[in-house]
């Protein structure tokens, strides 16, 4: 018996590989996942949330405010990817697989604790990013309340109304704190701000790039950018505003916010 | 321009090709001077020189024995690399360049200018491209 089930699980493993190696799968965007696999990715995707949302103590959700804040950041942000009411998804929502929900629906079936937690730290594989680096938590608390309490039942021309003054919006960014720099929140919002799409980086899983140099050893350097003395102020100056420190760098400008950079370069110091 | 170094599209394909071209080689093993022969002879005369230039002061350089500096970047997987001290373009003549002169390139760059010939120059590149 036992023999029969390590001979099965083996010959699932040798399956599983050949499978990886040969190509066979498609990873097309273009197909469609097919219905079995869809299910499965569906439901995996609703309990894991409902499993880790439970718990969050939701807020007061009603206060005007927060509902004309989360109007705009709804509209400037996620309206891209989900649509809005009268509103069609832009070219990366439409190309998305899975398509990002039309968060109406959404709205009326999902409890906001869910929608919160979704919003805050993104999905996996699914092209939902995690938006925590760049909503405060305010901000965060803010979308949810206008999903919850407006968006499903806002008619076309209601919601237009409330985006009317679109070219005068903005949707806030996390406030400074001048929290101590921290290098474990620092690795993680290296993933936010994408570092690892150009720098290999120690501690962070990601592609094999070397558009960037690779970021090991980085406490032993003399020099940022092989021209800036290696000290934290220099550091945080590079972070936020590559370009002012060279201005020939393909090194961007990430919008870094000076927490931020302090949390980043804690993290870089710590490379041995 | 000769071409030293290009882009890895399909590691495979690489290999294949890097297959057939071990099979030239044994084929042209009757003549002694190939391109290839004295292409090989350039990485490690760029191995040496690396060596003897001190780059390792700064630079830790796989395969070279001495060079394990970490003042500035590390060069393994050099071939693999977009960009040259952050804004020039990966590309032959641009590093052979910037190992002679690296402040004709960047003039705030505290990369020092060796006094590297040429020649020197081509071998260390040939080396460093040989780093995948």
């Amino acid at each position: 018996m036992l023999t029969g089930a390590l001979a099965l699980a083996a010959l699932a493993a040798i399956v599983g590989v050949v499978l990886l190696y040969s190509g066979a799968y498609n990873v097309a965007a273009s197909l469609q996942h097919s219905r079995p696999v869809y299910w499965v990715l569906d439901t995996g995707m609703r309990h894991s949330v409902r499993r880790h949302s439970s718990g969050i103590v939701v807020p007061d959700l009603t206060d005007p405010e927060l509902l004309r804040t989360g109007a705009q950041c709804f509209h400037l942000t996620c309206a891209k990817c989900h649509g809005a009411p009268g509103i069609a998804r832009e070219d990366i929502g439409r190309g998305l697989l899975p398509l990002p929900n039309d968060l109406t629906q959404t709205a009326r079936d999902w409890p906001p604790e869910q929608i919160y937690w979704v919003t805050r730290h993104g999905i996996r594989m699914a092209g939902m990013p995690a938006w925590e680096a760049r909503f405060s938590d305010r901000d965060l608390w803010a979308v949810v309340a206008f999903l919850e309490n407006e968006l499903p039942r806002l008619s076309v021309r209601e919601y237009r109304e409330r985006i009317r003054d679109v070219s005068e919006m903005s949707c806030p960014r996390p406030m400074d704190e001048s929290a101590r720099p921290d290098a474990a929140r620092g690795r993680e919002l290296m993933r936010e701000y994408a570092c690892h799409g150009c720098h290999r980086i120690p501690g962070i899983v990601g592609p094999d790039v070397y558009v960037g140099p690779p970021l090991e050893g980085f406490a032993h350097r003399a020099v940022i950018a092989g021209v800036l003395p290696n000290t934290r102020d220099n550091l945080i100056r590079w972070l936020r505003d590559p370009q002012s420190v060279s201005a020939m760098t393909v090194m961007p400008d990430l919008d870094v916010t000076a927490q931020h950079a302090a949390d980043m370069a804690s993290y870089l110091e710590s490379l041995d | 321009m000769q071409r030293t170094w290009r882009p890895i599209l399909n590691p495979w394909t690489d290999r294949i090709r890097s297959g057939g071209f071990i099979l030239v080689l044994v084929l042209c093993a009757c003549s002694s001077h190939t391109p290839a022969d004295l292409h090989e002879a350039s990485r490690e005369s760029g191995r040496l020189l690396i060596e003897q230039y001190g780059c390792g002061t700064c630079h830790t350089v796989p395969g070279v024995r001495t060079a394990t500096g970490k003042l500035a970047p590390p060069l393994g997987k050099f071939a693999r690399r977009v960009y040259i001290a952050g804004s020039l373009p990966n590309d032959p003549d641009v590093l052979t360049r910037w190992i002679q002169h690296p402040q004709e390139l960047v003039p705030a760059t505290t990369m020092p200018d060796l006094g590297v010939s040429e020649q020197h120059a081509r071998d260390m590149a040939a080396y460093l491209y040989s780093l995948r």
